[in-house]
């Protein structure tokens, strides 16, 4: 009966070079990572004032309820050109 | 080596996290900036802040572009938004990855020691933006804005400058590059 052998990854015997180890302690004690582009900072400073001091979850509700309204005028609006093409299309026929 | 897993779109869990982020992060300008965001300026965790909010406000139009990591204690680590684009390279139009906005979690950008805090975020959705590419079989070139703090780090996973304006490239062969040099890193003890 054959062993199973363990893989490559649980023998752990890679043998970093100096430069790696380096590198994986700077990436390490740099994790902190942000990207993108940043607004001025009286912009950064409103932005930040608006998330701390205001609910969270209640000003959410609010904009997703917008967004949703905004989704059910466009979806009326497909629906609506869908029917005037179901129309066009029956009297072609 | 924490390891971390990979979330494609804005799912329930991922929306969760984020408000316990909000919450979080009220509790540490309480903690640690004695409730005054102004004695958090300057700070990373302080334009965390602002980014994570940016975010969160653009989700509306661009949730299919989100990407989450959650660690071990199963906590949203860090998100991103991405876009696919294309770039000049070599004169030659080609398909790239555009990471818009990336964040990393309150805990993971505050330079406290607190117990949430797992290194590694950052690289982990990386990691998971390149695999998702592969897998699709999409470009995994990807480009990014670094503001001027966090050059080095996306300098060690191996992002190039483009035009010293903070734009950088991570290139296809950096890409695997890194996918390799991550696979070795987890196959030694050295950060275990």
């Amino acid at each position: 009966m054959s062993q199973e052998l363990p893989k490559t990854s649980q023998l752990k015997t890679y043998k970093p070079t100096p430069e790696q180890l380096a590198r994986w302690k700077r990436l390490d004690e740099n994790d902190g990572a942000i990207a993108g582009r940043l607004p001025p900072e009286e912009e950064q400073a409103r932005i930040v004032k608006e998330f701390l001091h205001t609910d969270f979850v209640a000003d959410q509700l609010e904009k997703v309820r917008a967004h949703k309204d905004k989704l059910l005028k466009k979806l009326k609006s497909a629906e609506e050109y869908e029917q005037l093409l179901v129309e066009k299309q029956q009297g072609q026929s | 080596m924490n390891e971390f897993s990979y979330v494609i779109g804005a799912t329930r869990q991922v929306r969760d996290g984020l408000i316990f982020w909000a919450e979080k992060a009220k509790e540490y300008v309480d903690t640690y900036y004695q409730g005054d965001e102004q004695n958090a300026k300057e700070t990373r965790f302080y334009r965390g802040i602002t980014k994570t909010r940016i975010i969160v406000d653009s989700l509306f139009e661009k949730e299919e572009g989100l990407r989450s990591v959650f660690d071990d204690q199963n906590l949203l680590a860090s998100v991103c938004i991405i876009e696919q684009t294309s770039i000049f390279l070599e004169e030659e139009l080609v398909d790239c990855i555009e990471i818009e906005s990336i964040v990393n979690s309150p805990w993971n950008l505050i330079k406290h020691l607190v117990p949430e805090k797992r290194k590694g975020a950052a690289t982990a959705i990386i990691e998971g933006i390149i695999k998702e590419n592969r897998e699709k079989r999409l470009s995994r070139i990807l480009k990014l804005f670094a503001v001027p703090g966090e050059k080095n780090f996306y300098s060690d996973l191996g992002f190039e400058e483009t035009n010293g304006s903070g734009e950088m490239i991570l290139s296809e062969n950096k890409a695997s590059m890194l996918l390799l040099d991550l696979d070795q890193k987890r196959n030694s003890t050295a950060f275990d």
